[in-house]
């Protein structure tokens, strides 16, 4: 029996525009104009943001250069489960970051509240245990930052901060076991190659309690989808932490050290002062108020998106329409994806694709129909196995974290 | 009758020889635990673009030295 869905290549359909476009304009004086409109078409507070082209990437959208932030084109999510390598976002805080890494000299240094300190190649590290893979998000804890009302301080961002990718490493804890960890042991901090320009701006360090750095979930990789680590992304070695936002997932991985005491001090700022979130049930507060507490940022909230459809398209009335889409949570695992076509007021359940994994994106579809002409709002909602929900109103925080509010996507039927 | 000599010079023992290396080397080709691409190079070097942005110029004195170094 025939398909005949109507399936969405939105990416596709866009490409061919814009390339009819820049034919037409080819032999007018417009084209040098048209020549610098090299964007995603997202256009934020600070308007459209340019595609550039860094080492090992395709292009990507420039959020700020130095030093490098580039955030994912979201067409990219609609082109595979797994984002690849070249499109995955970049996220650097610290300016004097390293563009060359000799492997003859690199050593992974292990100490403080342990038995012995190991100072350890790649190689050594590679050999040590018999690889692991897991695939999980990485998500920016900024990522959509760029639609926070009123508007927050930091990048600019819109959803493309993200990325799903397939890591091969060994369990931190592997390491952990070898340098024998105090009894006392509280936390264990990382550090990465890139540090600071100036001597009063903090190193940046993360750290996670004992007890995690000693289960299971850790890895310390050097694979990213069957290849080593993209430069930009952390190589030769970076800490996976899955279900956790990106900020833990240190870069350039070059120290880990364990530590008897609290995490205090002036490059504790990343922990302590910074990726903070208001410490009550919501996250947030009012706009303008302060927290009385705050806690560090943690782990990743449900969240789902629509991968084929995007605001202003345009989809035909009566016939079968295939929507396609991802979800992922802390790896709790996702129970449904809801979807509405009238603007939330019914929904109806998805059926959900193949699992890579409880911390990957979990693909979902589902084939609908609009029977009227004219404005259609679209909105994705997951919830999982957590009980969460996502909520219908993004809550605000000073910081612009973790918005995970429902997806809606404005269409017009004809 | 040609149409048969074509054929069977297609089974030549070299091209036999050459079908029979390829099914035995796919026979032991990695599974895909061991399929990672590592590249062995010891130095990896990335140079990274001169300029991606046009920065703002401004006439507050001293503004423009930052971006300058």
């Amino acid at each position: 029996m025939a398909d005949n869905k109507v399936h969405l290549v939105q990416k596709s359909r866009r490409q061919f525009l814009r390339s009819a476009g820049m034919l037409a304009l080819g032999a007018s004086p417009l084209l040098s104009l048209a020549a610098t409109d090299n964007n995603e078409g997202v256009s934020l507070a600070g308007g459209m943001r340019p595609l550039v082209k860094y080492p090992g990437k395709r292009d990507l959208i420039l959020v700020h250069s130095r030093p490098p932030h580039l955030e994912t084109p979201f067409s990219v999510f609609n082109e595979s489960l797994i984002t690849p390598n070249d499109a995955f976002y970049v996220r650097y805080h610290l300016a004097n970051f390293p563009t060359e890494i000799d492997l003859n000299t690199y050593k992974l240094n292990v100490n403080g509240a342990v038995k012995k300190t190991l100072q350890l190649s790649l190689q050594e590290l590679k050999s040590m245990a018999e690889p692991v893979e897991v695939v999980a998000v990485n998500q920016c804890s900024g990522n959509s930052r760029g639609y926070s009302s009123p508007r927050v301080f930091g990048a600019q961002l819109s959803n493309g901060a993200m990325g799903n990718a397939r890591w091969t490493g060994i369990p931190l804890r592997t390491v952990l076991e070898k340098a024998g960890v105090s009894p006392e042991a509280m936390y264990v901090t990382f550090n990465g190659l890139d540090k600071p320009v100036l001597p009063t701006t903090p190193d940046f360090k993360k750290a996670l309690n004992i007890d995690h750095a000693l289960s299971a979930e850790p890895l310390l990789a050097w694979g990213m989808n069957g290849e080593d680590l993209p430069f930009l992304n952390g190589y030769p070695l970076k800490l996976i932490v899955p279900g956790y936002f990106g900020t833990y997932w240190v870069k350039h991985l070059s120290e880990i050290t364990v530590l008897d005491t609290e995490f205090t001090g002036h490059d504790s700022y990343f922990m302590n002062t910074a990726y903070q979130l208001p410490d009550n049930d919501c996250l947030c507060i009012t706009p303008g108020s302060t927290a009385d507490k705050s806690r560090p940022i943690s782990t990743l909230p449900v969240r789902s998106f629509m991968t084929n459809i995007a605001a202003g398209d345009t989809l035909p009335s009566a016939k079968p329409i295939e929507l396609e889409g991802i979800a992922f949570d802390d790896g709790s695992g996702i129970k449904n994806v809801d979807i509405s076509i009238d603007g939330g007021i019914t929904w109806l359940t998805s059926t959900l694709g193949e699992s890579l994994g409880r911390f990957s994106f979990r693909p979902w579809k589902l084939t609908v129909s609009f029977t009227q002409k004219g404005n259609a709002l679209v909105m994705v909602r997951a919830s999982n196995k957590n009980g969460e929900v996502q909520p219908l109103r993004a809550s605000w925080n000073h910081g612009g974290y973790i918005r995970h509010a429902i997806e809606s996507v404005a269409i017009n039927v004809t | 009758m040609s149409n048969n000599t074509s054929f069977a010079t297609l089974l030549s023992p070299t091209i036999v020889s050459t079908l029979l290396t390829i099914v035995v080397f796919s026979g032991i080709s990695p599974s895909v635990s061991q399929a990672y691409a590592s590249v062995d190079k010891t130095i990896k070097k990335i140079t990274l673009p001169a300029s991606t942005i046009s920065l703002p110029k401004s006439e507050l004195p001293g503004y423009n030295l930052a971006l300058q170094k």
